[in-house]
């Protein structure tokens, strides 16, 4: 009899609860939430795989074959950088070398601007002597695109040519070199 | 709830590992480049002007009693020169037109002035060119090279003409604006 009589008292004390949050769920209530944007940084480092081809010769009995350039190649890349942070894009020479008595060199035209945007960063001023080290041919490229069309991107130069010919002539030998040549954006400077 | 905890614990971590490792990746791309160098084997020949032009030779005597001599005269064979590696070449002379009766000899001399570079090779004293006779090497060793293209530059060429064999002195006439070709030949590598 004690337990039906505490049960009882149970059962109101909740139907009252109920009936309180009845009263409370009518009112006007604001909830908030917390909505998560994220950016994540990235790299994205392509070129337009143009054919590059460089000749040395010469049609002039008595001369030295003459320096050769090609502009055909294109890279482009997609960068989003933390704040207050930038990238580098450098070059080197991944498999092959350059053939004795001649010199290499890669220089790296500003951003094409009609796809283009954001903070593409700023060309060397010198063309590169290429190696197998890495070397600087674009600084403080931050949150940028360049584009992906043929045409869009940094226009890379490669001029091919004689090194020192007064001494170095004689080491020219005809045959057909193959050189790859490894494009890299780097990671951010917050690193 | 400890399972909960371990759990949360446990996606931490690998998100705490994964960050930093996606953060510090370089991104590259690759380039082939074609790089050739084709043989190159060209030859001119100019007068000590530095242009095309005839030699003037003359054989003659002031000296009564003597036979003629003193045709002398310079030329230049200018040469572009790239060869593939272990290669060298040669310069070969062939003469037709020589009056009867008369020797022409040349002698040659390698460039080594500064406008010349690259293994030029070695040159001959007093080669004989017989007319229709096979050519002669006045040049050998010839690498990768240059010699210039102004007047002056090139492989000097001393022509020598004189009265041939005390034998065949009876069959010289007298002539004018007789002309002798000699051709000039740069060689394939070998």
């Amino acid at each position: 009899m004690t337990f039906m009589k505490t049960s009882l008292i149970k059962l109101c004390l909740l139907f009252l609860l109920i009936m309180q949050l009845t009263v409370l769920n009518s009112q006007v209530w604001t909830a908030g939430d917390n909505i998560t944007l994220q950016v994540s940084e990235f790299a994205l480092i392509e070129t337009n795989h143009a054919p590059v081809h460089l000749e040395l010769s010469t049609s002039t009995p008595g001369s030295a074959v003459s320096s050769v350039s090609n502009s055909d190649l294109f890279v482009k890349i997609s960068s989003i950088v933390p704040g207050g942070t930038d990238r580098e894009v450098t070059a080197r020479i991944s498999s092959g070398s350059v053939p004795s008595g001649t010199t290499l060199t890669l220089a790296s035209a500003a951003c094409t601007t009609t796809n283009s945007g954001g903070a593409l960063g700023t060309p060397e001023p010198n063309p590169i002597v290429l190696s197998n080290i890495d070397q600087l041919l674009v600084r403080y490229i931050a949150t940028c695109y360049t584009g992906t069309g043929y045409n869009d991107g940094y226009q890379m130069t490669f001029t091919w040519s004689p090194l020192n010919p007064a001494t170095n002539y004689s080491q020219i030998a005809a045959a057909t070199y193959n050189i790859t040549v490894v494009f890299t954006l780097t990671a951010h400077d917050g690193n | 709830m400890k399972k909960i905890l371990t759990f949360i614990m446990v996606i931490t971590t690998i998100t705490s590992l994964y960050q930093p490792a996606f953060a510090q990746d370089d991104a590259t791309a690759n380039q082939e480049l074609t790089m050739g160098i084709p043989e190159v084997l060209l030859i001119d020949a100019v007068n000590d002007a530095g242009v095309v032009g005839a030699v003037s030779l003359e054989l003659t005597t002031v000296t009564a009693g003597t036979a003629i001599s003193g045709g002398t005269g310079t030329s230049y064979a200018q040469v572009s020169s790239i060869v593939a590696s272990g290669q060298t070449r040669t310069i070969t002379a062939a003469v037709t037109g020589v009056p009867a009766g008369t020797a022409l000899s040349v002698t040659t001399t390698v460039p080594s002035n500064a406008n010349q570079a690259g293994t030029v090779g070695t040159g001959t004293s007093n080669v004989p060119l017989i007319n229709a006779a096979a050519a002669s090497t006045i040049v050998s060793g010839i690498g990768s090279c240059y010699t210039g293209t102004s007047s002056g530059d090139g492989y000097q060429l001393d022509w020598i003409w004189d009265a041939g064999a005390a034998g065949d002195y009876g069959s010289i006439v007298a002539t004018t604006g007789s002309t002798a070709t000699v051709v000039l030949t740069i060689t394939a590598g070998v």
